[in-house]
């Protein structure tokens, strides 16, 4: 199961756009999961001092992938933190997608930590959950 | 013709395939025939290169806009447009209030433009050094009182921490309190607040006697996940499912033991135990139900409320009860108050908790096993909700008046459950000695028959009487959800301690009177005196010497019985907890370090501190002006101030802590509430747009989760193209000398500040939430638009309103935050040149938003204007501005890059008949950010300007590469294109010679 991500310079020049590639719906999450964390700071400067369980659910993949974004920009401010690392499993019970995620990161500390842009939220614009040839892709436009 | 403009056909290139019309040399229309849809044209104001620069996304964005219902005149976009939210920045559109619309992606995330070991008394029962609160009191309450109505959790309001510049004192009281404070530091006496420098010793000040125990954090272990609802749900999987989904709906699954939630559940569920009864049946209907005074009722039901429930109101009847003991049938009656929940969810989280369903008296049942492995603190608040049902009250042996009885407990059982009645006694024992609290061996005595024959025994756990376990017991545990046992239990905990350093300071004053009296010619009196103790008399001094007294002092008859001294302490203090207390020992300290407050959002104003009663402390502001000449020599020192003054960056939060409520009063009121709390003056009010206060916020229209976003963010930068930045005004970049002399600048050098923020994720989240919400009502409306962003909904409308009301709320916040940190920058100012802000000249030459609806009315009637990128422009003799700007037009400032400079500029009468009164904000991106830092190294990039004079402190060396010069517009060809349009007229060129950056 793999996934990739690149940022995408044309679309946003005043923000930060990212497109997610996977192998499957779960891996989209993992790769959308990962450029988010990393537009925000550096994970490898960042400790494992603090968790968060989550868990969401939802019928559709693209609005519990939103949503699930949004909660990352959400605890970056409510928790005053940044992200080490996040396990998360994409389940499927009959028509409604399970997220479970483990948060892990370090209240923001610039003297130790490479701190990166300060997102201010996901936004909608040109945003999407597309499968095709059996690859999902997902495009998301931060503003910060 | 399509892609090109009508002048200039040939050499012009656009980014569209729309038809472009030139109107003048700084004005391009789209006309309303280019797209389906559009109610009026586009326009957007540009020369022709910088229409040519402009992206694909503002013509597309600005036609969409011409889209919307209710739309007046033109979609607009200045020559700063470029690529939004739904809106281009630099967009502007007016919408009729009765017919058009309010969108979000009209408003933008960003709102505004322009920049100790004192221990507090929690209302969970522990006690916190108060600098612990500093960065971890959202949300906290602490116990407050009332001096003569009651004691109530109030929210803390704010956070301070500054240093001394008064005395500080240490003061002493004759029941051994001890509180550190400086001088000026108010306490409650009789007279009311009153400032520590002026009690004097013999004073009486209040204090609350109950204290707690410390606080420790729980674990975050998941307690109950869905799983484990499933084993004991005795209703059907479908009654199941709805109670887990009212269970994650409030959060409340997976439970971590670190959930705030836990503490209030824990409370319920020790009362419960006691004076409540819980039913869920087979059908998996649910009842719980919780009797008592009716005022401790409603404490009850706000908890409830608070962790997302709701009880019954309080009703109230009157009962007959008749039962059968050893002493024969005892008959009364009485008025029973009781609440009711109806919820299983609840119902079913409180039994996987380990409340007991059904008859207590019947069942085995132990105390809920999870709380072994929490601080003492959750454990206090689960003994105390259960003694506040079961324990029996202070009072007095009867006929005695000075000692108290032992505090018992009582718990019935069939014979069949008395074994587990036992266990959990015991455990109950065990928790006590934690607190320090000893208690005697179980009793048990055969109590009743019931009426099917069996026998209930009544189980006694008794609670040592000795007056120091006592004092533990009431002043550590106390008693839940029952005032007057905790009112009794703190007037008896005090009078114990008071009786306490009586019975020492006489046991102390035997010795020194025997010593005393080796030496020959002491008298009688003379040792009395010096011993000088109010509870030591000459006959108490005979005794001592002649009557064998070494041992078993006691307290004298002039020492108050209890019911005596209930009257006495508490006179003036109603039945809240506290009692006077007198000062006897007053002492100046040296103190190092700094000293903190809290303001609390009561009316009284008030906490408790090391069981003091004690107010807040005053503010106190600082501003500056200087010319580069007295600036350069500094500037890297300045530089850095600021930098450590401002928080910027990612996560960044400001010294000022604010809760809910406190949120609540900033939204509100905006940079007003600053003004009251200290942070400026108030002649700043007079120079923001709408006197930094926009009517019409409501908070309750503000979602929890932008309330928590935004709550400790008050007084910061955030990052990206936010900033604070050091600027110098030279006299040939002055361009109207006339009006720059009248708005304050005055050239020759001057230094200004500049701030560029605004009210950061709290302003996001709040269009991000309606966003929402207007996806749906479009629907209902019948609304459809080009792109998701522009989600909107009648501006009449419900949906409307509501955010028009959130969306004030976030105006008014980012007001507040440039207001606060106006204040950090005249402290550094202040600090670094050694003279005050008002010295130094340090006023404000305004404050005005750029992402904003505002209902204004031109001659099209009343609109909803909106800026999304841009800025207003109202021209001179507006009704709206202040009087100060009545000849001049109303100032705009222009940021442009960090390495080029910005502008200060004035609306005129021609953007009031052209552009709804609207003009640009800022010279806009041309290139993407990681093009930018492609480009260049942050750390060159600082070098680079440092070696043009310019200093850079900045949080990400990333974001810092994002922001240079080259990634944005020239921003004087922008300004140039407003200015020839007429829309607004330049006034001065600012150059920056010094940036702090997020």
């Amino acid at each position: 199961m793999t996934y990739t991500y690149r940022v995408l310079e044309d679309i946003a020049i005043a923000d930060v756009a990212f497109e997610v590639e996977g192998d499957s719906v779960e891996d989209l999450f993992r790769g959308a999961t990962e450029a988010l964390i990393e537009a925000m700071a550096n994970p490898a400067t960042v400790e494992g001092t603090w968790e968060r369980i989550i868990r969401r659910m939802d019928t559709d993949a693209s609005t519990l992938l939103f949503d699930w974004l949004s909660d990352l920009v959400y605890w970056k401010d409510a928790a005053g933190v940044v992200y080490r690392e996040v396990q998360l499993r994409l389940s499927r019970r009959l028509d409604e997608w399970e997220l479970q995620a483990r948060l892990s990161g370090a209240p923001v500390d610039p003297s130790t930590q490479e701190l990166r842009a300060d997102v201010k939220g996901v936004t909608k614009h040109l945003y999407g959950l597309t499968e095709a040839g059996g690859r999902w892709r997902v495009r998301v436009v931060l503003d910060v | 013709m399509r892609g090109e403009s009508q002048a200039q056909a040939v050499e012009m290139k656009l980014n569209t395939d729309m038809n472009v019309e030139r109107i003048t040399d700084q004005i391009w229309e789209i006309p309303a025939t280019e797209k389906p849809g559009m109610l009026v044209s586009a326009r957007i104001y540009a020369t022709s290169t910088i229409l040519q620069s402009m992206d694909s996304g503002v013509f597309d964005q600005v036609t969409n806009v011409a889209c919307l219902p209710g739309i007046r005149r033109y979609a607009l976009c200045m020559p700063d447009g470029h690529w939004g939210y739904g809106f281009p920045i630099g967009g502007v559109a007016a919408f009729d209030v009765s017919s058009g619309v309010i969108s979000p992606g009209g408003v933008g995330y960003d709102v505004n433009c322009l920049a100790g070991d004192a221990h507090v008394l929690h209302e969970l029962g522990y006690w916190r050094p108060i600098r612990s609160f500093d960065g971890a009191w959202r949300g906290e309450r602490v116990v407050c009182v009332n001096p003569a109505h009651a004691v109530r959790n109030a929210e803390i309001g704010a956070f301070l921490l500054k240093t001394a510049t008064t005395p500080v004192f240490r003061v002493i009281t004759e029941s051994g309190r001890q509180i550190v404070a400086s001088a000026d530091h108010p306490f409650l006496t009789k007279h009311g607040m009153t400032p520590l420098n002026a009690l004097q010793l013999g004073d009486e000040v209040s204090v609350y006697p109950f204290e707690g125990v410390d606080y420790e954090p729980p674990s975050t272990r998941v307690l109950l996940t869905e799983r484990d609802l499933a084993g004991i749900y005795p209703g059907t999987r479908n009654g199941l499912a709805q109670a887990v989904k009212a269970l994650r709906q409030r959060e409340l699954l997976p439970l971590q033991l670190d959930h705030p939630a836990l503490p209030f559940l824990t409370k319920l569920m020790g009362f419960v135990q006691g004076d409540g009864c819980l039913q869920l049946d087979d059908g998996g209907r649910a009842q719980i139900g919780m009797y008592g005074d009716p005022d401790d009722l409603e404490s009850i039901r706000e908890d409830v409320r608070r962790i997302g429930f709701m009880a019954s109101r309080v009703y109230r009847r009157e009962r007959e009860h008749e039962i059968h003991t050893r002493y024969g049938r005892k008959r009364f009656r009485h008025i029973e108050s009781s609440v009711h929940i109806r919820s299983s969810a609840l119902a079913l989280l409180l039994v996987a908790l380990g409340t007991t369903k059904g008859s207590k008296a019947s069942q085995d049942f132990e105390v809920p096993v999870w709380l072994h492995e929490t601080p003492l603190w959750m454990r206090r608040l689960y003994l105390a909700s259960f003694f506040g049902a079961e324990l029996s009250s202070p009072a007095t042996v009867t006929g005695h008046g000075y000692n108290f009885s032992a505090p018992t407990l009582s718990l019935n059982k069939r014979a069949q459950a008395v074994g587990s009645g036992r266990r959990f006694l015991r455990q109950i024992q065990e928790w006590l000695r934690d607190f320090g609290v000893e208690s005697a061996p179980l009793n048990e005595t055969e109590d009743s028959r019931n009426k099917d024959g069996s026998t209930s025994i009544r189980l006694r756990l008794q609670i040592s009487s000795e007056p120091d376990n006592l004092v533990k017991l009431w002043s550590r545990i106390g008693y839940g959800y029952n005032r007057r046992k905790q009112y009794l239990a703190n007037v008896a905990a005090q009078y114990l301690r008071l009786k306490n350093t009586v019975i020492s300071e006489r046991a102390a004053s035997v010795k020194t009177t025997v010593v005393m009296k080796q030496t020959p010619g002491t008298t009688l009196r003379s040792i009395t005196h010096a011993i000088g103790s109010p509870y030591v008399n000459t006959r108490f001094v005979a005794r001592s010497l002649w009557g064998g007294r070494l041992t078993d002092v006691r307290i004298g008859t002039e020492f108050s019985r209890f019911a005596e001294f209930v009257t006495e302490k508490t006179n003036g203090l109603g039945v809240t907890g506290q009692v006077w207390d007198r000062i006897i020992h007053k002492e100046p300290v040296a103190h190092v370090g700094p000293v903190y407050d809290v303001h609390v959002l009561d009316d009284h104003h008030n906490f408790i501190a090391d069981g003091f009663v004690v107010s807040n402390c005053g503010m106190r502001l600082i501003r500056t002006e200087l010319t580069l000449k007295d600036v350069q020599p500094r500037l890297e020192r300045l530089m850095t101030e600021l930098f450590r003054k401002v928080p910027a960056g990612v996560g960044a939060s400001g010294f000022v802590r604010l809760n809910r409520a406190a949120l609540d009063a900033v939204m509100t009121k905006g940079a007003r509430w600053c003004i009251e709390q200290g942070y400026g003056w108030h002649g700043d009010l007079g120079r923001i747009e709408e006197g930094g206060c926009i009517t019409g916020a409501d908070p309750e229209k503000v979602s929890d989760h932008a309330v928590s976003r935004g709550i400790n963010q008050l007084g910061t930068l955030g990052s990206g193209n936010h900033y604070l930045e050091v600027q110098v005004v030279s006299d040939d970049r002055i361009f109207d000398r006339e009006t720059a002399a009248a708005l304050g600048i005055i050239g020759h050098d001057q230094i200004v500040v500049m701030v560029h923020c605004g009210s950061r994720g709290f302003g996001h989240q709040v269009a991000t939430d309606y966003l929402k919400v207007f996806e749906k009502a479009m629907r209902r409306y019948g609304i459809a638009v080009k792109d998701q962003q522009l989600a909107c909904a009648p501006f009449r409308s419900p949906e409307g309103q509501d955010y028009f009301a959130a969306m004030n709320c976030a105006a008014n916040t980012a007001f507040a935050n440039r207001q606060v940190i106006t204040h950090q920058i005249r402290e550094a100012f202040a600090s670094v040149f050694g003279r005050s802000a008002e010295e130094l000249g340090m006023e404000l030459v305004y404050d005005v938003a750029h992402n904003i609806a505002k209902v204004e009315r031109y001659q099209d009637g009343e609109v909803v204007v909106h800026r999304k990128g841009s800025t207003r422009a109202f021209g001179p003799g507006s009704p709206d501005l202040p009087e100060v700007f009545q000849q001049t037009g109303q100032p705009v400032i222009c940021g442009g890059s960090m390495e080029t400079g910005s502008y200060l500029l004035v609306g005129t009468e021609r953007a009031m008949q052209e552009t709804f009164g609207s003009t640009m904000h800022g010279s806009g991106r041309t290139m993407s950010r990681a093009q930018a830092k492609r480009s260049v190294r942050g750390e060159q990039l600082q070098h680079q300007m440092k070696l043009r004079g310019i200093v850079v402190k900045a949080v990400s060396m990333s974001g810092l590469a994002e922001e240079a010069g080259f990634a944005y517009k020239n921003i004087s060809e922008v300004v140039d294109t407003v200015d020839r349009a007429g829309i607004t007229k330049k006034v001065a060129e600012l150059r920056p010679i010094g940036n702090i950056k997020g």
